[in-house]
C-alpha cells in the first residue's frame, strides 16, 4: 500500500521553536542566535557585548558545546547568569533544548538572550531555535571564499559580523569579493566588522542589537522560518 | 552530523504515519531534500538504517527526492534556476531574490506491506 504524506521533517523542532518564540515574547526577551564556526569569535563578542549593555539590559547566555564548561565560566566571570547546553557530540543546538536552557537560566527577569550555537559553520543554520534573530559570526582569518561554500548560514542570518579585523593587513582577505558574494545570498542582512581584540566596531553592532529589542529595525527572516 | 538529528525525526515521522494507516511492514520511505540543505544522503541512509533495525521499518528502502534550486526576483518577477549559488537575477540584475525551491526537507511518502 502506497501513502501520500507530506511532513517537514524537522517539524518538532519547529514546532518546540514556536514555544521558545512564544515564550520569550511573552517575557518580553529578545534572543540572539550566534552561529559560527569553532574559533571564530563568538564567545570573545559576547565578552565585548555584555559589558556595554549590561548597565542597561539584563542579559542572559545559553552556551553551546559539544564537552567542556569553559566557555561557559567565561561568561560568568561577566556576572551574567549563564547554562553551558552539552550536546555531547551534536554539531549544534535544537530548540527543545533551549527551551530546558531558558528555564534554567531564568528567562523572566532577562531582557536579552544571547545564545552560542556550537562551533560549526553549517549544520547550526538547519535548525530554527525559535531567536529572535540569527547572527553569523565570520572572522577574516577563515576566509573571503566562505558565503559561497556555506549559502544557506550567508542566507539565513539577520546580520553578519566579520571579526578579527585587526588581522586584516596579515591576511589575504579581499573585503570587496566577500561582500559582493554576501550580497548576493543576503540582500537585507546588516554587515559588521568588527574586531574584539581593539573594540573597532563593537559599538554599532550593540546599537543594532538593542534596535532589534526595541523592534526599531526590521530584520527580516531567513527562508526557513517562513 | 546533523544527519543523525534529520534521521531520528524521519523514523518518528514513519512510525506515526505508518500507525496512521493501519500499522504493517514498512516497504519504502520517500522524501524530498533541497538542494540548499546539507545533507549528505549517504550519511543520511546509514543512519535511517542502524535506527531502523529491529522496527517495523528495518530493510524500508530510503528514497531521495533531490530538489534543484531556483528563485524568484522581487523585483521583475523572474523564475531562474540557480545554477550558481548567488541570488542575483539573471533577467535585471536585482539581488532583491527569494529562494523559491532548493529548502525542502519532507517527508512525502511510504510503502506499507500488511
Ligand atoms: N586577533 C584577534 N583574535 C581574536 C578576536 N576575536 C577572538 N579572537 C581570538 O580567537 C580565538 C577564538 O575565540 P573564541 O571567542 O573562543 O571563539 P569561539 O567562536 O567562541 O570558539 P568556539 O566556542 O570554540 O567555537 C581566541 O584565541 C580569541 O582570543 C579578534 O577580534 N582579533
Ligand atoms: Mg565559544
Ligand atoms: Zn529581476
Amino acid at each position: 500500500m502506497e501513502i501520500k504524506v507530506l511532513h517537514n521533517i524537522l517539524e518538532a523542532n519547529d514546532r518546540a521553536a514556536d514555544e521558545v518564540r512564544a515564550t520569550l515574547a511573552g517575557a518580553g526577551a529578545t534572543a540572539f542566535n550566534f552561529i559560527g564556526g569553532p574559533g571564530s569569535g563568538k564567545t570573545s563578542l559576547l565578552e565585548r557585548v555584555i559589558p556595554r549593555v549590561a548597565d542597561r539590559l539584563r542579559v542572559g547566555v545559553l552556551e553551546g558545546d559539544i564537552a567542556t564548561t569553559r566557555d561557559a565560566e567565561r561568561i560568568a566571570a561577566l556576572g551574567v547568569p549563564v547554562v553551558q547546553l552539552l550536546t555531547g557530540g551534536g554539531c549544534h543546538l535544537e530548540a527543545a533544548f533551549v527551551a530546558r536552557g531558558l528555564t534554567e537560566v531564568g528567562l523572566s527577569g532577562l531582557d536579552l538572550v544571547l545564545i552560542e550555537n556550537v562551533g560549526n559553520i553549517a549544520c547550526p543554520a538547519e535548525f530554527d531555535l525559535g531567536e529572535t534573530a540569527k547572527v553569523g559570526v565570520l572572522s577574516v582569518t577563515e576566509g573571503h571564499d566562505k558565503p559561497g561554500k556555506y549559502p544557506l548560514l550567508f542566507h539565513e542570518v539577520s546580520a553578519l559580523v566579520l571579526g578579527k579585523i585587526d588581522l586584516l593587513p596579515y591576511t589575504d582577505f579581499d573585503m570587496q569579493a566577500f561582500e559582493a558574494d554576501f550580497r548576493g545570498l543576503n540582500a537585507k542582512a546588516p554587515f559588521f566588522p568588527l574586531s574584539c581584540r581593539t573594540g573597532e566596531g563593537v559599538a554599532a553592532f550593540v546599537v543594532w542589537m538593542e534596535q532589534v529589542h526595541s523592534r526599531e529595525t526590521d530584520f527580516g527572516r531567513g527562508y526557513g522560518q517562513q | 552530523m546533523h544527519e543523525l538529528s534529520i534521521a531520528q525525526a524521519l523514523v518518528e515521522q514513519v512510525e506515526a504515519a505508518r500507525l496512521a494507516n493501519g500499522g504493517g511492514r514498512v516497504v519504502s520511505v520517500e522524501i524530498r531534500v533541497g538542494e540548499w540543505r546539507q545533507v549528505v544522503p549517504e550519511i543520511l541512509k546509514s543512519y535511517f538504517d542502524h535506527l531502523s533495525k529491529g522496527t517495523p521499518m528495518e530493510a524500508a528502502r530510503l528514497e531521495i527526492d533531490h530538489v534543484a534550486a531556483s528563485a524568484r526576483c522581487g523585483s521583475c518577477s523572474e523564475v531562474f534556476a540557480l545554477d550558481d549559488i548567488f541570488l542575483i537575477c539573471p533577467a535585471c540584475g536585482s539581488r532583491a531574490c527569494e529562494l523559491l525551491t532548493g529548502g525542502e526537507l519532507d517527508l512525502v511518502g511510504l510503502e506499507l506491506d500488511t
